[in-house]
């Protein structure tokens, strides 16, 4: 089912994180692992008017409802569009609570040791909206590590 | 065992007590010589003063038995009600309930000596008793109260209710007995009955221990301590214990544990104990080892006078007693007699049932599920749907029942205003009278504990801003003492509970210059406003017509706070106002907040869930029918002309229907409001949970919440309130 739950088992370790690798069109992001409650399969997902483009509705988890937003459009990038890739991982946040984010692929997990992450120094005042925290360097090449909490923010 | 452990009883019975004495005194104040209230009063005082003092509280124990002692007083005939005396009281209870709210906030009842109360309830025993009585003879005067109360007791016990005189001895028992003897302590048996209707019966067991403890060792008690502990025992036990105190203080002590129906005593005749013994051994018995104390009279002739003599001074004080007690014991049995006779009830953590609640909850959605996969397998044979019906009734009927564990009367909360509204008639100079109606209307309990504080701010309101002083409303022809009143009943799925005053009502002109003045609104908006608008004003953020600002209201921060509290509850809350003679405030509360019955729609491609609380009726009309009127459209039902709103446009669907179809119109009320909601097609009545959508999505007003459909999927619910 690709669902990955036993991510406490999964934890950082002594000066490492670990992320988890998506894909979001070309481009890869790393996920902190500890933010990540499930990953689940595209499913139908249920609109709600009058909200934020970036929400894309709110779907049912195991009897819970919870509400679905896009990364893209977030970003300002074009559209998601469904493939048999395509998956919702569901975050859990201190402050926002439980929110799913669609991505368009799920590829591994990384180890990333805290030497190998980059934090972006980058000017407040230029890029407000910004919505990474920091580069890693693994073998694949660069991941850009999405700063969550300006990702879910209700502020666009 | 631990003290702490009988902490919620405590704070739970006090808060009781505490109500109660409240109501009790209010009561007094109108009818001053009534004995039954002054008996109530006196009671649950009394109860306090026990409660306090087992759980060691010692302040609060101080100040109840002073309440006490005026009582006892008032009960005696020496003092005389006066408006002063239940100004002090009052102040005594809200004294009560601060240490009350230290011992539930930090188990501790802070260190308020409240002094001048108590000084001052010495006045009032002092005043009344004559001139220049001091504080010790007032204090005597009241100890003579219990005094006669224990005589009294145990000599209308009976002979039969001396259990005491059943307990065995072992040997190790009477050496220490004896032991006591020489040290020239004293020996008593005790016999402590339970009330019936009592819950906790080794709790109570175990506060007269302590009780008992504190001024005696006690040595043995039938049953076991261990057996008493696990509840092992009838509606009695006994002890023999050994003291320096007088034993009427014992029993005294050991009656204020609430829920005792009586306790008994008597000295324990070593001699004769023994005597009995002794003489039992020597004769090698088989009945020694049973009771061989129980009767002295059966047993040999020296023994027999020895407790003969023994007896006798014992029986005496008892029976000349008992004259005395035939006047008082009456009066003290009716308020209990009063009591509910043993409910039979169970305290549940409110967490346990929501837990049953949100168990519920899954199960109707498992039926749903169930349904909607029957239907869907086309193969539903009759066997399985008759099932299916009966799964239906049953989880109606259990959502039903767990819905009724939650209610709750709204008494709880609404039996405190009484009280509050003297207070604001004194502090505001006005005269007022609150008439209440409907308290047995059952809410769920958490609304039940929310709808305090709006409700509060509701009345003060209307005794602050409402009501006119004494002087104004004579002018205007109305009776001087001002009514507030608040009822409470249940309308179709609602609860509506209503403030009304004959007061001033509101005037809008000047709630319009004030919001002008605020800068809530222009001139030119306020020009605009109907009268209705101008009413809404006075829920916005800051908004305060009261022109000095008092403890009372005017803080400003009044009604917006209602009001947000009410939505949050789904409820709403609705003004009405007539200037000159009196506005209400009806909030209406949905009775039910998890499960509701709904219709559900189809519009587009989506679905929709409409609560079936707020439907009318369901029209089907032809595109003819549908009228503009200041270019919106309406439509004629019976006589009234509603408003129609396309649900596809207003949620951004595009409909699937052809525009010269018939149009399926669901007609929706709030209030004596009406709209009619256009749809696409109805699908059907269901049962649905409600889910809260979260943070993210509550932009979106007219959404009240989601639910999950049988097949998985979630639907969105409509609220009707928002859409109208």
């Amino acid at each position: 089912m690709g669902e990955i739950s036993e991510t406490g088992e999964l934890k950082t370790v002594g000066e490492t994180t670990q992320f988890i690798v998506i894909r979001l069109g070309d481009e890869q992001y790393g996920i902190d692992i500890k933010y990540i409650d499930n990953i689940v399969r595209m499913q139908h997902i249920t609109r709600v008017p009058k909200v934020d483009a970036y929400l894309k509705g709110v779907i049912n988890l195991r009897g819970e409802v919870i509400p679905v937003m896009s990364i893209r459009v977030k970003m300002g990038l074009e559209a998601d569009v469904e493939t048999k890739s395509s998956r919702i991982i569901i975050l859990k946040l201190e402050q926002q609570g439980t929110i799913g984010v669609i991505v368009d692929e799920v590829q591994e997990v990384v180890t990333l040791d805290n030497d190998q992450i980059e934090k972006i120094a980058y000017d407040s005042k230029e890029e407000k909206d910004s919505f990474l925290c920091g580069i890693g360097k693994c073998e694949g090449g660069l991941i850009s590590l999405l700063d969550l909490n300006a990702v879910v923010s209700e502020n666009v | 065992m631990d003290v702490s452990q009988y902490l919620e009883i405590f704070l739970d019975e006090t808060n009781e007590h505490l109500q109660n004495l409240n109501t009790q005194i209010l009561s007094l104040e109108q009818d001053p010589g009534n004995m039954d209230t002054v008996n109530e009063i006196f009671r649950a005082a009394h109860s306090l003063k026990g409660m306090a003092g087992t759980m060691g509280y010692k302040r609060m124990q101080n100040l109840t038995h002073d309440m006490e002692n005026v009582f006892s007083e008032v009960r005696n005939g020496n003092i005389t009600v006066q408006a002063s005396m239940i100004d002090v009281l009052f102040q005594c209870l809200d004294a009560l309930e601060e240490y009350t709210t230290n011992i539930r906030e930090n188990s501790d009842e802070g260190t308020n000596e409240n002094e001048p109360l108590i000084k001052q309830l010495n006045d009032i025993l002092s005043g009344g008793d004559g001139s220049g009585v001091d504080e010790t003879s007032a204090d005597a005067s009241a100890e003579d109260a219990p005094a006669s109360d224990a005589p009294a007791a145990s000599a209308s016990a009976g002979a039969d209710g001396q259990k005491w005189q059943e307990i065995k001895l072992g040997d190790t028992e009477r050496s220490v007995l004896k032991g006591a003897v020489e040290e020239g302590k004293k020996i008593y048996g005790l016999t402590v009955k339970v009330q019936e209707s009592c819950i906790l019966k080794a709790a109570r067991a175990f506060l007269v221990f302590k009780a008992v403890e504190e001024t005696s060792e006690i040595i043995v008690s039938n049953p076991s301590s261990q057996d008493i502990e696990d509840e092992k025992f009838e509606l009695d036990f006994s002890l023999i214990i050994v003291t320096d105190t007088d034993l009427e203080q014992i029993i005294t002590s050991a009656k204020s544990v609430s829920e005792i129906e009586d306790v008994v005593g008597g000295v324990v005749d070593l001699n004769r104990v023994e005597a009995v013994h002794e003489d039992l051994a020597s004769e090698v018995s088989a009945k020694e080892p049973e009771a061989p104390e129980e009767k002295p009279v059966q047993v040999s002739a020296p023994a027999a006078a020895a407790s003969a003599a023994s007896a006798a001074p014992a029986a005496a004080p008892a029976a000349s007693a008992a004259p005395a007690a035939g006047k008082k014991k009456p009066e003290e049995k009716k308020p209990a007699a009063n009591k509910p006779v043993a409910n039979r009830t169970v305290r549940v953590d409110i967490e346990k049932l929501d837990t049953l609640m949100n168990l519920v909850s899954e199960l109707i959605i498992a039926k749903n599920s169930l349904v909607s996969a029957s239907a869907a397998s086309g193969t539903s044979s009759t066997a399985v749907n008759e099932q299916i019906e009966y799964l239906e009734s049953v989880t109606t009927s259990l959502h039903e029942s767990v819905m009724k564990v939650r209610m709750v009367p709204i008494e709880s909360t609404v039996s405190k205003f009484p009280r509050m509204v003297r207070d604001l008639q004194k502090k505001l100079g006005k005269k007022m009278e609150l008439y209440m109606s409907g308290e047995e209307t059952e809410l769920d309990r958490t609304v039940v504990d929310e709808i305090g504080d709006p409700l509060m701010h509701l009345l003060r309101n209307s005794a602050d801003h409402g009501l006119e002083s004494a002087e104004l409303r004579k002018e205007r022809g109305k009776p001087e003492v001002g009514s507030i009143f608040l009822e409470a009943y249940q309308d179709g799925n609602n609860v509506v509970i209503e403030v009304r005053d004959d007061g001033n009502g509101i005037d809008t002109e000047a709630v319009r210059n004030k919001a002008i003045e605020r800068g809530v609104i222009t001139p030119e908006q306020a020009e605009n406003m109907n009268e209705k608008e101008s009413i809404d004003l006075l829920f916005n953020a800051g908004f305060s017509t009261a022109k000095v600002v008092s403890d009372v209201s005017g803080r400003g921060v009044g009604l917006d706070v209602v009001k947000s509290k009410i939505e949050a509850l789904s409820g709403e809350v609705e003004v009405k106002s007539k200037l000159g003679e009196g506005s209400s405030w009806i909030i209406r509360l949905p009775l039910t907040l998890a499960i509701i019955q709904a219709l559900m729609v189809d519009i587009g491609n989506e679905k929709y869930a409409i609560s079936l609380g707020s439907i009318q009726t369901i029209e089907d009309i032809t595109p003819d029918d549908v009228k503009l009127v200041q270019a919106k459209e309406v439509m004629q039902l019976r006589d009234t002309v509603i408003p129609l709103i396309r649900l596809n446009e207003v949620l951004d669907i595009e409909s699937k229907k052809d525009p010269n179809d018939n149009l399926v119109v669901v007609v929706i009320k709030k209030g004596d409001k009406l709209a009619g909601l256009v749809v696409d097609e109805l699908i059907g009545q269901l049962e649905i949970v409600i889910k809260s959508l979260g943070k993210y999505t509550n932009k979106c007003k007219i959404i009240s919440g989601a639910t999950v459909l049988g097949d998985g999927e979630v639907a969105l619910i409509l609220d009707a309130n928002a859409l109208i």
